[in-house]
């Protein structure tokens, strides 16, 4: 602990002291008026719902296209061991499904 | 009700179905807990009631996320709630203040020079400087600094306490203080040297 820390220890455990009020009950009508306010809060509105959504599906979209493209970039590198026949062969038996 | 006899599960699942009186109650229960911490790390030009009223509204708004089942006593919670909130209300202040010598009175003034000093010398004795020129210093800090020191010197509560409290890992709580007293170090070099000027 350097000079400094040590005088700022003392400060704070001085100020410590001086602020021993400690809390009391709550003043008379806070509990009333903080359920009040409370009460008449409106519930979520559709469109904070609906962004909330649209966040989530966001997110999960990226999320699937990152693991789209990382699964890509590895597998890039095998493009070269494709056989050109056995491609035509699965493009062939797609037209004909 | 005496506060040993409190029931807070069951207050808590009428406070769930909308009672009003158990909502009241639970309000009156926890405001000692709620207003220490609103008191600590409220922005200036908040008064502590508003921001106390903030915590109690989003506690009753997030109360289906909270589940006892999962060991979790509803005063951690609770407390963990008002710290985050009394951070954005910290960082939603948009300016921090910029303290100049001629703002401090004699007491802040021989409080700050204490800290600053480097020759043995006795701590002064104005009490009252010394909560405001603590509270000065801090203000002047980022809204994590001056909550990591309020937390950690002013209210003297455990690293692993401060941990739990604002989701950070111990080692950043650690840095953090240690950062945190070195820019104070500085603010207070700062203000002293203007005395000089």
């Amino acid at each position: 602990m350097n000079e400094f820390e040590r005088r700022w220890k003392l400060g704070a455990e001085a100020a410590r002291r001086d602020d021993d009020d400690s809390p009391g009950e709550a003043p008379f009508g806070f509990a009333a008026r903080v359920v009040a306010h409370w009460q008449t809060q409106p519930g979520p509105s559709l469109a904070t719902l609906w962004q909330s959504l649209v966040l989530r599906a966001l997110g999960a979209v990226t999320l699937v296209l990152l693991i789209l493209v990382t699964y890509g970039t590895f597998s890039s590198s095998h493009d070269e061991l494709a056989r050109p026949e056995l491609e035509s062969a699965v493009a062939d038996s797609l037209v004909l499904l | 009700m005496p506060p040993d006899a409190f029931d807070v599960p069951a207050c808590l699942d009428r406070v769930r179905q909308q009672d009003a009186a158990a909502a009241r109650a639970l309000v009156d229960h926890f405001y000692p807990l709620v207003i220490k911490i609103a008191r600590s790390h409220r922005p200036r030009r908040m008064a502590e009631e508003d921001l106390a009223q903030e915590i109690y509204l989003k506690m009753f708004t997030r109360l289906q996320q909270y589940h006892g089942r999962d060991g979790v006593p509803f005063e951690h919670w609770l407390s963990r709630l008002a710290v985050t909130t009394c951070l954005d209300a910290l960082r939603a202040e948009k300016r921090r203040p910029e303290w100049r010598w001629a703002d401090l009175g004699d007491g802040e003034r021989d409080w700050l020079e204490f800290f600053v000093g480097e020759t043995p010398a006795p701590a002064p004795s104005d009490a009252l400087g010394v909560r405001e020129v603590v509270e000065k210093l801090l203000a002047l800090l980022s809204t994590e600094d001056r909550l990591v020191i309020t937390l950690l010197d002013l209210e003297e509560r455990s690293v692993a306490e401060i941990s739990q409290l604002t989701g950070w890992g111990v080692s950043l709580v650690k840095i953090r203080a240690f950062r945190a007293r070195r820019k104070l170090r500085a603010h207070a070099l700062k203000l002293q040297k203007e005395s000089k000027l």
